[in-house]
């Protein structure tokens, strides 16, 4: 086998660890660095690192951000009397959006699911623990877990609601079921049953 | 709902069969071995996604072939026509089911439950003479289609249950996490799995109270002594139920459940799996006759235990009319009713019996090696209401 094939083997290789990436798509995106002109490879190859380099976790939250406490954390305009739990860092991103909470958050970077052999030490628990009981913690009147509604999301929130319990602090879950904007009408079986049973005191 | 047509390829021993049906009545037979159970098969695929006989899709390939093709067409009652196709492919291992040419993503949602279907075969005693398994089966399918809902319950119980084994032998066998970690993680799956155990019990409960009186009527309607069969629930957590004569209450299977679950944990840790929730349950069927040296007490005798091969027939059928009443008042429409060889199953009293009923029902699939069965059905049904169909080496003979 000659050099050439095994430089864009390794990069193909690469590629294909990625999420949702197959080999024949791998094979794609690798001939179509081949034909970049040099400084775009540069630019791209800069920015890969640069993830590694500038990006961390929050000292206090665990988001990923650049700086040692992230912006949410550091701002003074957000109350730290509630903190949202929620999976990934893009969850944040998605309730950021709304523009209508005023809290701060935790992200757990994971869920745990046995099956998968991620446990309660694989994700950010323990960081979530150290806060409540540091001296910011005190402030904190309100933990609202935004975990999605699978068996996983829910023994999570079990699980972490009888960590939390001892600290006294009120535990709300976001309420699921129907979507905003539809008629309960046309809302199925399954998905009323479930609004239901998670329906919170209005 | 009618099944106006199927079309198979490379399914079973038929190369390429295209068969037109009667609204009324289709008389299959032919020997054993040539097919005829086949046609039934791929019916039970489009419907409920696997074979009635429980075969794997790679054995339903032809001999020699990569892939199979099945497509239906079925009619409603307003006589709008859906196309259900499905192709094997036994090489990828892959599956792929479309309904009037739109790709079908989720076979539960969008097509389980849609086109009602009761299939009886000597394969079926196996509800009464088989595990608990097979009855929670039969019963799990028929609850299904009527109530998404409770599907939604059995697809959670399963995944609470695959997380909590996962975690016990995490947890024994793996030593991972410390002693209290995995305190409180069995209790929140517990706590999940109990909430759940419950919902699944208690829409049992209430379908099996529901289910009697259908099954009632069907069974005096077969019997001749005088003999009455009832269905009870036995739980881990309930112990033996009568759905008619004990109140059904969704707390109190709740605290069962839970002192249930809490009293195995121990042996569970050990063990190293779950062993408690309705995913042991059973249920029960119960004969009581006049003869009072079988009876147990007032409630009857437990079928599996006592009662003859005529009982357990009787039984069955009498089971699986009530699933085509029960299915056709849920539904709205006729299901389908697919006889697969039973007539040679039962004796000649019953046979009589059941052919005279049979007119009440919607369309109808027969199989059978005997074509003289075709003289009785003559009485109740006109020339054109009949399709017979004879069945020699994977095709249909003109
Ligand atoms: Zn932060």
């Amino acid at each position: 086998m000659n050099n050439n094939t095994d430089v864009l083997e390794n990069l193909i290789e690469e590629f294909s660890k990625l999420p949702q990436i197959g080999r024949k798509t791998a094979q794609r995106l690798a001939m179509h660095i081949t034909r970049r002109p040099k400084e775009d490879v540069e630019k791209f190859s800069r920015a890969l690192l640069e993830i590694k380099d500038k990006l961390r976790f929050c000292n206090v939250c665990c988001n990923i951000t650049e700086y040692e406490i992230c912006r949410i954390c550091d701002s003074p305009k957000r109350s730290n009397n509630v903190i949202c739990i929620v999976e990934e860092p893009q969850d944040v991103l998605a309730i950021e959006k709304t523009n209508e909470f005023k809290g701060k958050y935790h992200v757990l970077h994971g869920i745990i699911s046995p099956l998968d052999g991620i446990g309660p030490n694989d994700i950010k628990i323990s960081e979530l623990l150290r806060r409540l009981g540091g001296e910011s913690g005190s402030e904190v009147e309100e933990l609202i877990l935004a975990l999605n509604p699978t068996v996983e999301g829910e023994t999570t929130i079990l699980y972490l609601s009888r960590l939390i319990k001892p600290l006294d602090i009120k535990i709300t879950r976001i309420a699921r079921g129907i979507p905003i904007g539809s008629d309960l009408e046309f809302a199925d079986e399954v998905t009323l049953a479930k609004a239901l049973e998670g329906r919170v005191v209005v | 709902m009618i099944l106006k047509k199927i079309l198979l390829k490379n399914f079973r021993n038929y190369s390429g069969q295209e068969i037109i049906f009667n609204d009324k009545f289709n008389f299959i037979y032919g020997n054993n071995g040539h097919g005829k159970t086949n046609i039934l098969e791929a019916v039970s695929f489009t419907t409920f996604g696997k074979s009635f006989l429980g075969a794997a899709e790679a054995d339903c390939v032809k001999f020699g072939e990569k892939e199979f093709f099945i497509e239906s067409d079925f009619l409603n009652d307003l006589d709008n026509e859906d196309r259900l196709v499905i192709n094997y492919n036994s090489e990828t291992r892959s599956k792929s089911i479309s309904r009037n040419k739109e790709k079908v993503s989720s076979f539960s949602s969008e097509i389980f439950g849609r086109y009602p279907i009761v299939f009886l075969s000597p394969h079926s005693l196996n509800i009464t003479y088989g595990n608990p398994s097979d009855r929670r089966k039969f019963f799990d399918i028929l609850i299904s289609q009527s109530s998404r809902l409770y599907l939604d319950y059995l697809k959670e119980l399963a995944k609470i249950l695959r997380q909590k084994n996962a975690l016990l032998k995490n947890y024994t066998v793996f030593k991972k996490y410390s002693r209290s970690q995995f305190e409180d993680l069995v209790q929140s799956y517990n706590e999940k799995l109990i909430t759940v155990s419950a919902n699944v019990i208690f829409k049992r409960l209430n379908f099996l109270k529901e289910f009697d009186s259908y099954f009632s009527n069907n069974f005096s309607m077969l019997t001749v002594e005088e003999h009455e069969g009832s269905i009870s629930y036995n739980s881990d957590a309930t112990g033996e139920t009568d759905p008619l004569k004990s109140q059904i209450d969704f707390d109190e299977i709740c605290r069962k459940m839970k002192t249930a679950i809490d009293n195995r944990l121990d042996d569970e840790i050990k063990r190293a799996v779950s062993l408690c929730g309705p995913q042991r349950d059973d249920y029960i069927f119960r004969l009581k006759k006049s003869d009072p040296e079988k009876n147990d007490m007032s409630k009857g005798f437990d079928l599996k235990n006592f009662a003859s091969q005529g009982e357990h027939k009787t039984f069955l059928v009498a089971l699986k009319l009530s699933e085509f009443d029960i299915l056709k008042d849920k539904k709205g429409t006729n299901p389908v009713l697919l006889l697969d060889d039973v007539l040679s199953e039962l004796d000649q009293s019953r046979v009589s019996k059941i052919i005279s009923h049979l007119k009440e029902y919607g369309q109808i699939f027969l199989t059978t090696t005997d074509r003289s069965y075709l003289d009785n059905l003559g009485e109740f049904y006109d020339e054109k209401e009949i399709s017979v169909f004879e069945i020699e080496e994977g095709k249909v003979l003109d």
